[in-house]
């Protein structure tokens, strides 16, 4: 309505965020009955949600500038996500990310859990309150998903003095079959 | 009240009206050959020279009187001059009486209107300038008794003007057109009920609409002002009015009316620059029952009076459909041809009382006089309360469809209408234009959730989430305000042609948003939110192929004091979480993707480095102490703060122009789900920048008593060619 949207979507956007980062934020996974799932049938408010991701598909906006990104045959192509950790200090660096992760049937929705609900061992009584529910997708997929894990001297590749050392180079491809439930919660009631 | 029956009144009602507002007038004898031409001889020729005024005309109800002041007639071009009325009576075989009009350069101006207790305030000044001609017949026999009327007419109005004025600046409708053929309207009076029974087809055109400085309407060709843009509107309709003197909602006086509309078929465009927004094969009803017209004092603990209009009784209620067949941005405003389609929308609605939260909700506006206190003392304001019961809006693209369903809002406040100038007075800055303020409103909205189907199945469909996906487009589950003041002020004109400038301000308090919420009241919610956001010049245009919005600087603070899953009231926390945001020059072009129906959002967003308060910040903080009353203290507890987020437009680069571009696109179709093949809310994303700066990340540690310890856990973070797409489908949970 009245609220500018773009200053809304980034703020659903970093919540959502925060709630993978979230320190006071626990998250339990278990696997749903049949019974179980069949009761969350016809709920009101959640939604199922499948389709993918891409990540630098066919470069960044920074292709080919001169500036360290270029996706010549081995060389950086893909995001980077550097952050300082001393004043002065190196950067920790996620760089080179890109690949596509798909996924089917990702459901999002609140739950309430009580103290009758079985399938939580006997932790349901200690609960006793909503949460927010995601419940796995069965079916997901990585496709030329990979990304490295690095040190370096500066911010950028362009910068002056950049020096760069890579300690992990990770490549995924394939299925990956995941099953369960992850249940958000704020620990304080 | 009641209505005279004896329907040979209304001649003699006209007559005397007509005598009120043209004492002044010049006859002139026919010669023997303008005789003759006259059909059947039986016709009589009158030309008019009109310069009329009237100090105060007044309606008053239950002792309540609204009064219009200094209401003149006279030559639109001339200030001392006298308008032009041609009339041709001529009495046809069937008895009809036709009289040809033509009216040449006349303009009928209200000073003021005011209300008993307005005192030195005026709802500001109104005033018409046209050019008429056309006919106008009255047959006797309505379509209930020989004792009624019927009435047909083809009038045209060309080059005209409508123009509001307050506290020295005025905006105006320029080159106005209006066609309007009444095609066997009939008036009867039927037990004391005055029933009127209106076919019409009706054409309207607005060249421009200008704004300009003077308490005086303007006069000649103004064209070399700026333009908002144009409309051309048409529609088919029947309506049929039923109006009695069965008393207001305050007394013995006042008017009840019910109306029935059925809209035929309508088009409407907006134009910029040579391209329109285009509705088009639109179409639909409306019934309004129980509506009440009377001069009394509002709902407020100020019983304030104003001009009502009341539907709030038991059998109050306003009820209709409207179908949108068709939705085009950005076409050639000429021959409608181009531009990108949006598919089309249905609307239904049921307007009636309604019980939120325990609070009583009905219909009703007060118009008074008297807009924003330091605009000066003309200008309008509504008093207003609305109740939308049940609404529903079906958007549909290539024969998929989506249903938001079960929509309710409920809300009361004042909203205040001026003409203001650029200028600052007594500590409140205003713009050129027309300025629409918020005082103290409170209200909300909130829907079941969507159904996702085939186009005439979707009403079949389970209800699911989805909605979440569009806050991009500022659309939620559900929002609600304790109290929202503020306004938008729209200048005409944008660099380099037509279209609208827009300064806004506002400010929300109390404020809740609701997401993936369930029947039980259960959901996460961005609760005890307080909303601050100013937008400086941002323009709005219709481009080729779409709707184009340019924000010239925009700062905003989003506090939400309480994420909370569970109740809305109670629910556990996450705790709280505020955005400061800070930008110039962002954008946003609205279109449809290439090809096939769909809306498609072009987004720039530019982040601009911090400028003292202004910036772009994301607090988060938990652990807060809480007062006497259990409610946390902000300010008390751990803080982990995103400090001085920015764009750039990359290593090396000063400049910060290519900030966050977003291209979102939803549209419903057929998507692969868990369940296989099924209808989806399908919502593609894709977002690229060069450079994305966190200049510090700080945890923020308070003790309680004023005293807070920052300490830096990243001294920043860059993230550089990101470009990420994503294809989200939302479908019922399994």
């Amino acid at each position: 309505m009245l609220i500018p949207a773009y200053s809304i979507r980034h703020s659903m956007f970093a919540l959502l965020a925060w709630f993978g980062l979230a320190g006071t934020v626990t998250a339990d996974m278990e696997s749903m009955s049949d019974q179980a799932l069949s009761g969350v049938s016809g709920q009101y408010g959640g939604m199922s949600l499948s389709g993918d991701v891409t990540f630098n598909e066919s470069g960044g906006p920074l292709k080919g500038e001169a500036v360290g990104f270029d996706c010549n045959n081995g060389k950086r192509c893909g995001a980077r996500v550097a952050a300082q950790l001393n004043q002065g200090g190196g950067w920790i660096v996620l760089d080179d990310l890109q690949g596509t992760f798909e996924f089917m049937g990702l459901t999002l929705a609140t739950r309430l859990i009580t103290g009758s609900d079985t399938g939580f061992g006997s932790d349901a009584a200690d609960f006793n309150r909503t949460v927010i529910e995601i419940g796995m997708p069965e079916t997901a997929s990585f496709t030329d998903f990979s990304y490295t894990m690095a040190t370096s001297s500066t911010a950028r590749p362009s910068d002056n003095d950049f020096q760069q050392v890579d300690r992990l180079n990770v490549e995924i491809g394939g299925d990956v079959t995941l099953d369960g439930n992850a249940l958000i919660f704020p620990t304080e009631p | 009240m009641t209505i005279p029956v004896g329907h040979r009144r209304v001649w003699l009602t006209g007559a005397v009206l007509y005598a009120a507002i043209g004492p002044v007038c010049a006859m002139e004898a026919m010669d023997d050959a303008e005789l003759a031409g006259v059909q059947g001889q039986a016709g009589v020729t009158m030309e008019m020279a009109t310069e009329a005024s009237v100090d105060r005309f007044s309606y008053f109800t239950n002792g309540n009187g609204i009064h219009l002041e200094d209401i003149d007639v006279g030559s639109a071009s001339d200030p001392n001059g006298l308008a032009r009325r041609d009339y041709e009576l001529d009495l046809l075989n069937d008895d009809s009486l036709e009289i040809g009009v033509d009216i040449q350069d006349e303009r009928v101006s209200v000073g003021g209107i005011s209300l008993d207790d307005s005192g030195t305030k005026s709802m500001g000044s109104f005033w018409m300038d046209r050019n008429m001609d056309g006919w106008f017949r009255i047959t006797p026999g309505g379509a209930l008794s020989e004792e009624g009327y019927t009435f047909n007419s083809d009038l045209s109005m060309q080059g005209s003007r409508f123009g509001y004025q307050t506290n020295g600046h005025q905006l105006f409708l320029d080159e106005v057109t209006v066609s309007a053929i009444a095609s066997d309207h009939t008036l009867d009076v039927n037990n004391g009920i005055v029933e009127y029974a209106a076919p019409t087809e009706l054409e309207v055109g607005i060249g421009a609409i200008r704004y300009a400085e003077g308490s005086t309407p303007v006069r000649g060709d103004q064209s070399n002002r700026a333009s908002m843009g144009g409309i051309e509107a048409y529609m088919d309709f029947v309506s049929e009015f039923e109006i009695r003197g069965g008393g207001g909602r305050q007394g013995a006086e006042g008017l009840q009316v019910n109306a029935d509309t059925t809209l035929n078929t309508a088009n409407f465009l907006y134009k910029t620059n040579g391209y329109g927004l285009v509705l088009s094969d639109i179409s639909g009803t409306s019934s309004v029952q129980d509506l009440r017209i009377e001069v009394g004092k509002d709902f407020t603990d100020a019983g304030r009076q104003g001009l009502a209009f009341t539907l709030n009784g038991s059998g109050s209620r306003a009820e209709g459909n409207l179908s949108i067949g068709d939705i085009k941005l950005g076409v050639d405003a000429g021959s409608r041809d181009g531009g990108r389609n949006i598919g089309s929308v249905d609307l239904s609605w049921l307007y009636e009382n309604q019980t939120i939260n325990g609070d009583a909700f009905g219909n009703q506006t007060y118009v008074m006089a008297g807009g924003h206190s330091d605009a000066g003392d003309e200008g309008m304001r509504f008093a207003s309360e609305w109740s939308l019961a049940d609404a529903a809006l079906t958007w549909t693209t290539d024969g998929s469809s989506v249903l938001f369903d079960g929509i309710q809002s409920w809300g009361r406040g004042d909203v205040t209408v001026n003409v203001t100038g650029d200028e600052k007075l007594g500590g409140t800055q205003f713009y050129e234009g027309l300025r629409v303020g918020f005082e103290g409103i409170s209200g909300g909205y909130r829907m079941d959730g969507i159904r996702v189907g085939s186009k005439g199945s979707v009403e079949g469909a389970e209800v699911q989430g989805g909605v979440e996906l569009l806050s991009a487009l500022g659309v939620y589950r559900s929002f609600e305000f304790g109290n929202m003041d503020g306004q938008y002020t729209l200048t005409p004109g944008v660099a380099g042609g037509e279209g609208i400038t827009i300064n806004s301000d506002l400010y929300i308090e109390d404020g809740r948003i609701g997401s993936l919420t369930e029947e039980s009241g259960q959901g996460i919610w961005a609760d005890d939110l307080s909303y601050e956001g100013h937008i400086r010049d941002m323009t709005l245009e219709v481009v080729k192929n779409g709707l184009r919005v340019m924000r010239g600087e925009a700062w905003s603070t989003m506090d939400v004091g309480n994420l909370r899953v569970g109740d809305a009231q109670d629910g556990a926390s996450f705790g709280r979480i505020v955005w400061q945001r800070y930008g110039q020059n962002s954008e946003m072009v609205i279109t449809g993707p290439e090809g096939k129906e769909g809306l498609k959002l072009a987004l720039t967003s530019i982040f601009n480095q911090a400028v003292g308060e202004k910036r772009n910040r994301f607090l988060w903080e938990t652990g807060r102490t809480t007062d006497g009353d259990g409610n946390p203290e902000n300010g008390t507890g751990m803080q982990l703060v995103l400090d001085n987020v920015h764009t750039s437009d990359g290593p090396g680069a000063a400049t910060n122009d290519f900030g966050i571009k977003t291209d979102l696109t939803v549209d419903v179709r057929e998507v692969e789900s868990a369940q296989g093949l099924q209808q989806g809310l399908h919502v593609n994303t894709r977002t690229r920048f060069r450079e994305l700066n966190v200049g510090s990340v700080d945890l923020v540690h308070n003790d309680g008593s004023g005293n807070s310890s920052t300490a830096t856990a990243l001294q920043g973070v860059s993230i550089q060619n990101m470009d990420m797409e994503s294809n989200l489908s939302a479908t019922p949970i399994p």
